[in-house]
């Protein structure tokens, strides 16, 4: 199995590359301007990144991080306590939460449990009190009804299956 | 966010004097800006990369032929936008850009999707029950390439940059389902009343 899911990327751009000329499409100005969505993409994250790191990297100079390592080390929590922060912050930030995984993946390496449970995390949730703030503000409805409770739930329920497939079949 | 933040900062620097740490912090504040950017560069330019190729498949309809599979699925979960192609389209298109890691365009049709249902529920400053069920899809998050991930990942050295999102799309899948049963129950409570 290994073997095949070696060729898969190199399969999915000659696939692209087929169906472009077949269509004749101009497929090397599509690629330019959809990178520079990507420049649009830095405009935007890289501020609130600094913010966030600035934040996380001063919290780790304090004494409170050994207080919650201790905490965790106490408790015996099968997760590396850099992780915790991910589960309280992802619904609330995204900036927070992708300042946290590179946080962790700086410590632990791209390949390391965390990095797995982190990418997960950022992969099965969404920015929960932002995305609700934005689409309903764009239309100026008030009355959300069940949206808040029921999508934080989704957002708990999501993170708890993360970890419980990942320490039952990583 | 703004006083969490503030607060934060306060009692870290606090913190920082009374562990010694004084300077650590200076140290920090020289360099914080260089290593966020250099984190941050390398993983754009990943995301610009892959954004190039998905920009050709958008193009090339796959978006809107995939769009089109959902349709059973879309009928299912809004049957009160039964005939409402507009609508659908764009929550289909939304779905699926997230599905492939194409946050800022998933943003706009999905900003598009929420105008479409304003609409059609006649811009009231109630929610309609669309409305919820489409923003409950959001939450769930159904991702099959988190391409910011996988950056970051290639970045700090990882073999296996993907190997996190099998975990990811399950347990989203089953929440999913899940909660799209707890949201139409409530909605046949509510218009039972």
């Amino acid at each position: 199995m290994n073997g095949m899911t070696v060729y898969i990327m190199s399969t999915l751009i000659l696939i692209l590359i087929y169906l472009s000329l077949r269509k004749k499409i101009p497929a090397y100005d599509i690629f330019v301007s959809g990178c520079k969505e990507g420049i649009l993409l830095f405009y935007q994250v890289f501020p609130a990144l600094l913010a966030m790191m600035f934040c996380i990297r001063l919290l780790e100079l304090s004494p409170f991080i050994e207080w919650l390592y201790a905490l965790c080390s106490y408790l015996q929590l099968p997760i590396s306590p850099s992780v915790l922060p991910m589960f309280l912050f992802r619904p609330i930030s995204g900036s927070a939460s992708l300042a946290l995984y590179i946080d962790i993946l700086s410590k632990e390496g791209g390949d390391s449990l965390s990095a797995i449970l982190g990418g997960a995390i950022q992969g099965a949730t969404d920015t929960t009190f932002y995305v609700i703030a934005l689409y309903y503000g764009s239309i100026q409805v008030r009355k959300i009804g069940h949206t808040l409770w029921l999508s934080l739930l989704a957002d708990v329920l999501a993170m708890g299956l993360v970890v419980y497939f990942i320490y039952n079949f990583a | 966010m703004n006083v969490i933040w503030l607060i934060l900062i306060g009692i870290s620097i606090l913190g920082a004097w009374l562990g010694g740490r004084v300077e650590d912090v200076n140290v920090l504040i020289s360099q914080i800006g260089k290593d966020t950017l250099e984190i941050t560069l390398p993983m754009i330019a990943m995301a610009c990369f892959f954004n190039g190729w998905l920009a050709i498949a958008e193009r090339l309809e796959i978006v809107s032929s995939l769009a089109r599979i959902l349709q059973p699925f879309l009928k299912y979960v809004f049957p009160e936008l039964h005939g409402e192609d507009v609508a659908k389209g764009y929550i289909a298109s939304n779905l699926l850009m997230n599905a492939l890691g194409l946050g800022s365009a998933a943003t706009t049709s999905g900003l598009k999707a929420m105008k479409e249902l304003h609409r059609l529920n006649h811009n009231s400053i109630v929610a309609s029950n669309s409305m919820i069920t489409f923003l409950l899809l959001n939450s769930a998050g159904i991702t099959l390439f988190s391409t910011t991930v996988a950056a970051l990942r290639i970045e700090y050295g990882s073999t296996a940059p993907f190997n996190h999102i099998p975990y990811a799309f399950v347990a989203s899948v089953i929440t999913l389902v899940f909660v799209i049963l707890i949201d139409k129950w409530i909605q046949r409570m509510r218009s039972s009343k």
